[in-house]
């Protein structure tokens, strides 16, 4: 098979219109012209169209139901490309291999693709939208990414984003849309296994019940939230349900929602949210929540024991019936006609699909994180006045060491809990601003595969969009697969103070060793930036001190 | 530190350790039961709305 490829500008309002009618479009599809739309809003001034392409997601729903149709149906897809720049000068190299080296060259250009299916009630099957260029406005923070190849006329390209399909709903619901989208973020960031549409409905379904065939093909219209969690077990995720109690009709939760969803985008896991019917309809909706648009500082009054959560203003989540990195306002106030829902009013329960080994949730260790912090405080001249032999002198009061930190105490810091990799937490904080005792001690120390990081600041140290100019002055780690009520908390680390309780490893018994450290040297620290393995992007200059409020390096 | 990594000055700095566990107990930290009540009360409320929405339908 031949498979034509057209170019084209995308330089004016024309331009568009006649991009509309190469890809046949006669029918109004929402999430279609949110894709058209996003990509014009980042800078699209040029396209690439393969007229025929195979896509492996939908040659596995083709086999699976549309080739048992009466109807003919297409196996072909097209996809189409989308750069910063025109590339009409491709079409004026001289040879093939010119023509791939040069499309090569355009990888700074590219900003993504949408494979179209050959169905027109449901055509988009996948789209990826360079996530970096989303997150240009500094107030949007999209915290789950991953590279997606493509190759296309023997050039390899790449995008780093977050899936995007439309559900078809001859073969499924959003439901099954929003567990694949998940899905394939695991498949491509964490090796996860491949799952087509038909292999998450083969999973949602087994074993089958009435609810699920009042539609056909059964589960073709909506899912329970069973559903969801069997396919994402088959996925080898470990799902926890978080959901509100409905009272007349409205969502109440234990914690607010926005608290929940921001501990896991934190933790770089897509969240599944189930929304209350909106605009008439007789069943909920299923998005999946990827990022979230951000203030520039917090706005007081605060809650009691805050979170970094206060910060955000909307979730940015991937609908596949209306687009990509939709704006879902956190808050009732801020609702709008451009979204029909809000997490306030509207969320009924979030999926969050953990990882395995991990038994313990961010709301558990956050918790655990807090206390420690409120007794170590509490505690700390007894631990301080011990520690006076090994620091050869007398060690200053603690409070003298960080007054604001100590002024705040436990119940005015500002929480961010996340899950990660034990030894990219200790990769990180080796390469932090944390005293050289700390590190010494930390070195050393064995952790669990994840472990939940609790980072406590004061508000004024969240202030601003650039990363570098933020700051931690406590964390505390929980080990993930720990016990909710003993022994599961591995560092708590103060102004003046750390402690480490680990194993005795000389022991032929399980017995504990408690370590602690005492100093007079206290200084904030940079958070955890997603995607950052160290913090030389916000390397100051020589002189500067590690708590200036200006950094030279922008995030 | 074992041997084969330089000993780093600051490793001996104001530093405690304890295996003893008679000390062990003394200064190891325990959640405290206001902590204890809060996680119970998470997961009660975990398991009360999930009884209300095992049917809830997304589609």
């Amino acid at each position: 098979m031949q498979a034509p490829i057209n170019l084209g500008a995308l330089a004016s309002e024309e331009d568009w219109l006649a991009l509309c009618r190469l890809l046949g479009l006669t029918e109004d599809v929402p999430v279609l012209n949110d894709l058209l739309a996003t990509f014009r809003g980042i800078g699209a001034r040029g396209f690439l169209y393969e007229e025929a392409y195979i896509d492996r997601d939908f040659s596995a729903v083709y086999s699976a139901f549309y080739a048992s149709l009466f109807h003919p149906y297409l196996k072909y897809c097209t996809r189409l490309h989308f750069f910063t720049e025109d590339l009409s000068d491709l079409g004026a190299q001289a040879t093939a291999e010119a023509v791939s080296r040069r499309l090569e060259e355009k990888q700074s250009a590219y900003l993504g693709f949408v494979v179209l299916r050959p169905v027109r009630h449901a055509p988009v099957g996948i789209a990826v939208v360079a996530s970096q260029k989303i997150a240009s406005n500094p107030a949007r923070q999209i915290d789950i990414r991953a590279n997606y190849d493509v190759h296309v006329l023997g050039a390899d390209l790449e995008v780093e984003g977050f899936p995007l399909t439309q559900q078809d709903t001859r073969v499924g619901a959003c439901a099954q849309a929003a567990i694949w989208m998940a899905g394939r973020h695991f498949h491509r960031h964490h090796g996860g296994p491949w799952f087509s549409m038909p292999d998450i409905n083969e999973a949602a379904l087994k074993p089958a019940d009435n609810m699920i065939s009042r539609s056909l093909p059964a589960g073709s219209e909506f899912l329970t939230p069973d559903n969801i969690v069997r396919a994402l077990r088959a996925m080898d995720r470990h799902p926890v349900v978080h959901a509100a109690k409905l009272d007349n009709g409205k969502t109440v939760w234990v914690r607010p929602p926005h608290e929940i969803v921001s501990r896991y985008l934190d933790s770089g896991i897509p969240v599944i949210l189930g929304l209350l019917p909106r605009d008439g309809a007789t069943v909920g909706h299923a998005v999946v929540a990827i990022g979230r648009e951000i203030r520039k500082e917090l706005v007081q009054p605060l809650p009691e024991a805050p979170t970094w959560a206060e910060m955000a203003t909307h979730l940015l989540v991937n609908d596949d019936q209306r687009g990509t990195h939709c704006r879902l306002p956190i808050r009732a106030g801020d609702r709008s006609e451009a979204y029909p829902w809000t997490l306030e009013e509207d969320a009924v329960y979030a999926i969050v699909p953990l990882p395995a080994k991990v038994y313990m949730t961010g709301e558990v260790a956050e918790t655990l994180s807090r206390d420690y912090v409120e007794a170590i405080i509490a505690r700390a001249p007894e631990y301080r006045q011990r520690a006076q032999a090994a620091a050869g002198g007398v060690l200053r009061d603690i409070t003298t060491t960080d007054p604001s930190f100590f002024a705040a105490g436990a119940g005015g810091l500002v929480a961010r809990t996340y899950l990660t990799y034990g030894w990219k937490y200790k990769r990180r904080m080796l390469r932090n601003r944390l005293p050289a005792a700390f590190k010494a001690e930390l070195i050393s120390k064995q952790l669990p595969r994840y472990v939940w990081v609790t980072e406590l600041s004061l508000p004024d140290d969240l202030k601003g969009y650039n990363v570098c100019d933020r700051k931690v002055r406590a964390h505390v780690v929980v080990d993930a697969t720990g016990s909710r009520f003993w022994d599961s908390v591995l560092v708590v680390q103060i102004p003046g103070l750390s402690m480490f309780w680990t194993f005795n490893a000389a022991s032929t018994i399980a017995t504990r060793r408690l370590i602690w450290r005492a100093t007079d040297e206290a200084k904030p620290f940079l958070p955890k930036v997603r995607g950052w393995r160290d913090y030389d992007a916000c390397a100051l200059p020589e002189g500067l001190p590690a708590n200036a409020t200006e950094s030279p390096q922008k995030a | 530190m074992d041997n084969g990594i330089k000993k780093l000055p600051e490793e001996q700095i104001g530093r405690v350790e304890i295996d003893d566990p008679t000390e062990f107990e003394q200064f190891t930290l325990r959640p405290s039961k206001k902590a204890v009540d809060e996680i119970e009360r998470l997961e009660e409320s975990a398991l009360m709305a999930e009884q209300r929405l095992g049917m809830f339908l997304v589609g």
